[in-house]
This record gives C-alpha cells, structure tokens and sequence, in this order.
C-alpha cells in the first residue's frame, strides 16, 4: 500500500504540469478564436465607416457618391448592402425607392436576386429580405416562387418583404398558404397581408369566391383590414353551411363592429345549432354595447361553457340592464351560469 | 507506536482520497469529451431544416404545460405572458395555483379575465382538492386550477389529471422559457418512441435583461456566488447530463424543465408527495418501471432547450438549496437502493447510481474528512505539507481545467455569453471556487446528508427578485 501511495505521490507532479499544461492551451485556444472574431467585426465597422458618408450622399442623389460605391472592391460589397439596408427597416417613405435606385447602380439589386438561387439557406433568407426593404416590385415574381423555399426563414423572409412591397395582387397567394402553416408563420402572413391595406379586400374576396374553403381564415384577415366591402362579404358568410365559417365572420364582425343590420342577425346567431357560432355571435353582441341585447344574452347563461362565458362577459359591456340580468342570475338556481354570473356581477361592482 | 499507527492510517487515508481524487476527475474529463462528441452529433443532426419540418408535420405531438405557482404574484402574469407565446404548434397551459397565500390567483383572473369553468377531468392522480378551473375566453390554451395548498408534487399531479395532450412539460411559474424550446424537447419523443422523458438546459438569468419575459441580452451576474453556479450549472448540463444521456443513464430532468409522457406517469403514479427531490425520483421510478416490466424506455437530456431561471444571491438562501438537494438525492437514492449495482437496471443500475452513491451523495463526507483529517494531521505534526499543497494545487488546476472544458462545450456549442471577458470571467470562477465557494458548498451539503438522517424534511425558503429588476 505504502508503494502504491509513494507512486501517486510521485505521479503529482508530472499530473500538475500536464494540467496546468491543458489548461493554458485551453485558454489559449478560447481566447485567439474570440480574438479572430473580433478582428473581423472590427474590419466590418471600419469598412463600414469609410463608406458611411458616401451612402449618405448617394441615399441624398449624390451621383458622383454613388459611383464611388458602384467602384468599391468586391469584398466590401456585403458592407455596403448593410449600410443601405440598416435604415429601411425603421425609415417609412420615399427613402425606400432611393435606395433601391442606389442597389441598382451598385449592382446589389442584381445580387440579391440571383442570391435567391444560392445553396445557403441565410444568403437565400438575406436576400429576399433585402429585395423586400428596398420594395422592388420587380422581384415579385421571384419572392412569390420563395414562398415555396425549402427553408422556414426564406419563406418567412419572402412573406415579410411581399407584406412589405404592399402589392395586393399576391394576397391570394399569401392567403392560400395560411391554412398550412404553423401559427408564427400564420401571424406573419397575416401581418403582411394588414399591411397591405384596404387593396388586399378585393382580391382576397375574388379568392374565397374561387376557394371558399378559405372563408374562415380570409375572415381572420378581414377583420384587420375592416372597411364596408368586408363587412358585407362577412355578414353575408354569417349564413353559410359550415359552421367554422359562420364563427369566423361573426369573430371578426365582434373586432371590426357590427351595425344595426349585423345586430338583428347576430340576436338570431345566439340560436344557433353550433356552440362556437353562438359564442362568436355573444361576443359580438357584446361588444356592441347595446341594451337591449341583455334578455336575449341572460337566456345563454346557462348554455355550453364558451357560450354562457362569453354571454356573461358580454352582460357585464352592455350596461345597467346587463348588471341587472347578471345579478338575476347570480340569485338564481345552482350551476355554471350562477358561478358566471356571481364573478363577473362581483367584477363589476368592483368596477 | 501510537504515532506509527496514525501515520500509517494516514497514509492510507491519503490513498483513499487520492484514488477518489483522480477518478472522480477522470470520469468529469471523460464526461466532457463524450459531451463534446454528443454536441457535435447533435448540431449535425438537428438543423434549422429538420426543426422546421418538426414544426409543420401534423404528426409532432401536442404538449400541456404544466407550471405550478405559489405566492408568484410579483412574477406570474410576465411569466403566463412569456408561455403563451411560445413557438409550437400545438400546445396547452396550465397553471396549478397551489393554495397561494398571496394575490397569485387574483392577478391571473385580472390579468387574463380568467372565467369559472366546470372541472371535468378524470382524477387518475391522487391530488389534495381542486377548488376552481378557469379559463380564459381571450387565450382558449390557458387553463388555471385553484387548488388547496400540497406542494409542488401534489400541483404538478392536478395539473397532470387536467392535461389533454400525451406529453405533459414541467416547468417553474417563475422560469422563462425560450421561445422555441418546447420544438427542440420534443425532438427526442419524435426520433424514439420509446421516449419516456426528455429535460432542457438551465440556465442563470441572474445578469441578464429580460423584457415582456424574453431574455433579450445575455451577461454574466454581478454577483460573484450566482457566477459560480453559472459555471456549476455549465459543467453538470453540458458534461454530465449530455454524458449521462448518451449511455442512457440519466437520473434527473430538472423540475424546472422537464418533458414527461403522460400516460408513462400515470402508470408510474405521478410525482410523489413526500419527496424533497421528486424530480428524480420520478425519473429513477420510471427507469425501474419500465425496466421490470422489460420494455425499452429512453430518458433523454436535450442541450439546447433553454430554461432561464433566477439562482440564488445570498449564502442563506443557497444553503438552503444545496442542503435540500443533497436531502433529495440521498433520499432517492434510498427509496430505490435495490437498483444500485443491479445489472437488472443496465447502465442505470451499473453506473449512474453507483455514480451518485460514490460521488454526489458520499462526496462531501468524503471531501469534509479530506479538510479534516488535514487539519488534525497538521494539528500533530503529522502532514506532508509539501505534498498537502501539492494535493491541492493539482485538484485547483484539474477543478478549473474540467470548468473550463465546461465553458469550451458551451462555446463550441451554443456560444450564448457574447463578450470574450464574460468567457474569461467564467474561466476564472473555475478557478477561484476552490478558495472558499466549493468547501462552502460541502460543508451545505454535508448538512443535509446529517439532515437527511435527521429525517428533517421541508424545502426551505427561495426569496426572488423577479425578473423584471433584473
């Protein structure tokens, strides 16, 4: 034992050196890939320095500034591309159509659309985003084909930057697309089909015509956009066989707000064979504020669960003779309904 | 001859913990290169691609979220805020508000216009009694039970019984987590079906800034003892729980993160109540279920799944920590002692309980003897001080060079620390926690090993700042 002893003894020192050893080339090795890192941001910024001025100018019209970028080595393109890009994710306005002017003579225009054909999924993703920052409606064509990417990022790249070009004519297209998709990617397409505006109603309505298995999720969109157009095709889907469909409508009719016409059918959609279509029309009515919605909200207070909640809610926004029918309730028989009706009469009072 | 006896004794002693010494360090050293060689198997196996073809395929299975709460007012409506927007297809959360004392339960139905709904789930479960169900018109996947207090066991099993998706994910009210973790935990279940339970990174938000409960800049703590426990938490995620994994020999998913099959812990019972580390337990009971009935089962730790949490700040509150751990893994460890060195259980019974015997729950009798026998040794004249130093120098450099191997996975890996200072930072904490942090740690620990003999049970107070002063 006492050898053994005396050899880890002796084995310590020569454990202490290798250690020590490893731990230094460790560090080492931590420490210069950081260092190698570092020197490359640090050329990225300097670069990035010497042509901030002529950006500015060439952003300004200056075309003697944008000839200097036109000339700058191959290597210090991705910088540029950069600088150009920077602001436009902020900036709003007519700065956009200057800066597409200066990818244009840069030659980056170029490059970015042929990017779209590259092999690494981040130059593909980059590109697209670029060519949708600068709003050329020229690559429309491409950016609609990288809907289709392989990747998550291009498509959601290409999605973003259609949303942002703001054409409505590929809103069909975009909303085709929603009913495959996981939910961010939902929220981005209708992101960028509420960007486009007003313009995206005609051509989304022209799409459900075609494709009405559409309706529930064109609904969605249509309940961002509002505008009359939309309420009349929504009110009009208030009726329509499937049940999803009928609960959509009256969803986005509860956002955008119903008038005294979509009032009297939303009453009637209280009735209605499906709990979700009678929930979306309680909201509706709910949200419409008006008095006299608050008999026919009490009789749901003892519906299916979704329902009798959104009842109740909807009591408590209706005024005096909803806090009435609530406290009716809470005094009543036992159940679901009481227990609504007891918690959103005491969330009230509380009010 | 009294003096020969005890120097001979000593000698032996010496032995004994040198041996320890050096195994303890070689297996931490092959940790870190099977961790290194499972890092890089796994950046190749799961890209971007194969994660985004995870999050279309209709096939990937729903998950229930399950986040217990007690006296969480401060925190709960930025953490419920930061759940729901999770990146995953299909998901559900459920808060179990386990009899708050606080305004925990107030908060979430002013928050999120909770309404009363009926309870109609099974109870497969045994949990004390449920008060209330709510849900939220506005979010149609929260759901919030109201029950009487019975600890975190007891909360996560309610919650388990009101679960309507077959994989059920485990995680602190007061824990944030990224955004697409749940698409990278699920991953294993999807690669194996015999998956039973796969656990994520944790992670010290302590030094960070968090936002509408996202963690948008990651530093290091300010504090010198939450700077420590980054690196701990660095070398037992990213070299033990990775090693562990690959062999499939692990024996804890964090109760902080943690993705269970649902009818794999029904069978098994559901969480105990009576347990300090029923984290583990349930793990280990899992293990032994499926390996009694001679089915295949997998338990996997997933790196880059992130969970941040908030470590402890004061020596109190920390004590209080590691003494309840090492409560927790003697009293596993007890509870199943049948499957230690048990060929029966493979590689869990052959090398990850022995494991844990040996070295988590024998390691602080065996190092606070080490300081004591030094100290008596020196008292009597007795010690090599040359080769105690000695000792001591090689156990720094080899304490720091598995720190720092550590912090290089994590570099290699996931590269989350920005600054090559914060890197540095680390390196030296590996350093510098073995002059008074790691003998602090023992001495914590040691008392719980006592504790536990004590059968003194409870866990302790955790006092947090929230994140929103972080």
């Amino acid at each position: 034992m006492l050898s053994i002893a005396s050899a880890f003894r002796d084995a310590l020192v020569p454990f202490l050196i290798a250690g020590t050893t490893a731990l230094v080339a460790m560090l080492a090795a931590l420490v210069i890939q950081r260092i190698v890192r570092q020197a490359r941001i640090v050329w990225r910024d300097r670069a990035a320095f010497r042509y901030q001025p002529d950006m500015d100018g060439a952003l300004a019209g200056d075309d003697q500034a944008i000839e200097r970028l036109r000339r700058a080595p191959r290597r210090h393109r991705g910088v540029i591309a950069e600088l150009l890009l920077r602001p436009l994710a902020f900036v709003k306005g007519d700065i956009s159509q200057r800066a597409r002017a200066v990818a244009d003579h840069t030659g980056l225009l170029d490059r970015w659309r042929g990017d779209l054909d590259q092999p690494g999924w981040w130059v593909r993703a980059e590109a697209a985003l670029a060519l949708g920052l600068v709003h050329d409606r020229d690559s429309i064509a491409l950016l609609t084909r990288a809907l289709d990417d392989s990747h998550q990022q291009v498509r959601a790249a290409a999605v973003d930057s259609l949303g942002r070009i703001g054409d409505a004519s590929v809103a069909p297209l975009l909303l085709a697309r929603l009913p495959q998709q996981a939910r961010n990617e939902r929220t981005r397409i209708v992101e960028a089909l509420r960007r486009m505006g007003g313009e995206a109603i005609t051509p989304l309505l022209e799409h459900t015509r075609h494709h009405p298995a559409d309706r529930a999720l064109a609904a969605e969109v249509l309940a961002l956009l509002g505008g009359s157009d939309a309420v009349t095709a929504l009110l009009d889907w208030t009726t329509d066989d499937r049940a999803a469909v009928r609960a959509a409508a009256w969803r986005a009719l509860a956002t955008i707000g119903i008038d005294n016409r979509a009032f009297y059918h939303a009453l009637r959609a209280l009735t209605d064979d499906d709990a979700e279509v009678r929930a979306a029309a309680a909201l509706a009515v709910g949200r419409s504020g008006r008095p006299e919605s608050a008999s026919y909200l009490a009789a749901r207070l003892d519906d299916e669960w979704v329902v009798a909640a959104q009842a109740a809610r909807a009591l408590s926004r209706v005024g005096a003779s909803g806090l009435a029918a609530l406290q009716q309730r809470a005094d009543g028989a036992e159940g679901l309904g009481r227990d609504l009706a007891r918690q959103l009469a005491w969330e009230a009072a509380r009010r | 001859m009294i003096r020969e006896y005890v120097a001979r004794g000593l000698m032996a002693f010496d032995l004994g913990v040198m041996v320890y010494f050096l195994s303890i360090n070689t297996l931490y050293l092959v940790f870190s290169l099977v961790a290194f060689y499972r890092l890089m198997q796994h950046r190749r196996r799961w890209t971007t691609r194969e994660l985004d073809v995870v999050m279309r395929s209709p096939a990937t299975p729903a998950i229930s979220l399950i986040a217990p709460a007690y006296n969480e007012e401060a925190t709960i409506e930025q953490s419920l805020r930061s759940l729901l927007l999770l990146n995953y297809p299909q998901f559900e959360v459920i808060v179990v508000n386990d009899g708050s004392k606080d305004q925990t339960m107030a908060a979430m139905i002013g928050a999120f216009d909770l309404l009363n709904a009926p309870i109609a789930s099974a109870q497969p479960l045994h949990s004390q009694k449920v008060r209330g169900l709510y849900r939220s018109l506005d979010h149609p996947d929260l759901v919030v039970i109201d029950k009487e207090n019975g600890g975190k066991a007891d909360a996560i099993n309610a919650g388990i019984n009101a679960a309507r998706h077959p994989l059920v994910c485990v995680i602190d009210a007061d824990s944030i987590l990224e955004e697409h973790a749940l698409t990278r935990a699920v991953l294993p279940f999807i690669e194996d079906p015999t998956t039973v339970a796969a656990g994520g990174i944790i992670r010290i938000v302590n030094g960070c800034s968090v936002d509408a409960g996202r963690v948008v800049k990651i530093a290091p703590p300010s504090s010198w003892l939450a700077r420590f426990q980054v690196v701990e938490y660095l070398r037992a995620f990213l070299s033990g729980r990775v090693a562990m994994s690959g062999i499939n020999a692990l024996l804890i998913i964090s109760g902080a993160f943690g993705l269970f099959r649902r009818d794999s812990v029904i069978q098994a019972g559901g969480f105990k109540h009576d347990t300090i580390g029923e984290d583990m337990e349930l793990v280990v009971r899992l293990h032994k279920m499926y390996r009694d009935r001679g089915e295949p089962c997998r338990v996997v730790f997933q790196p880059d799944p992130v969970c941040w949490t908030e470590a402890p700040e004061t020596t109190k509150i920390l004590a209080s920590q590691r003494n309840r751990w090492q409560r927790g893994t003697w009293q596993v460890l007890s509870y199943h002692a049948s499957m230690i060195g048990n060929p029966k259980y493979g590689a869990v019974g052959m090398l990850a309980m022995p494991y844990y015997v040996l070295f988590e729950a024998l390691g602080p009798i065996i190092e606070a003897s080490g300081y004591v026998v030094t100290l008596l040794g020196w008292a009597f004249g007795l010690l090599n001080v040359v080769y105690a130093q000695l000792l001591f120098l090689v156990a720094v450099v080899f304490g720091a060079l598995i720190s720092l191997t550590s912090v290089l996975l994590e570099e290699v890996s996931f590269r989350r620390y920005p600054k090559t200072r914060h890197l540095l930072l680390f390196a030296a904490c590996g350093i510098l926690e073995n002059f008074g942090y790691r003998q602090m740690t023992t001495w914590w620990r040691l008392k719980g090993v006592i504790d536990f003999f004590r059968k003194k049970q409870g866990w302790g107070v955790m006092t947090r700042k929230g994140f929103a002063k972080t």
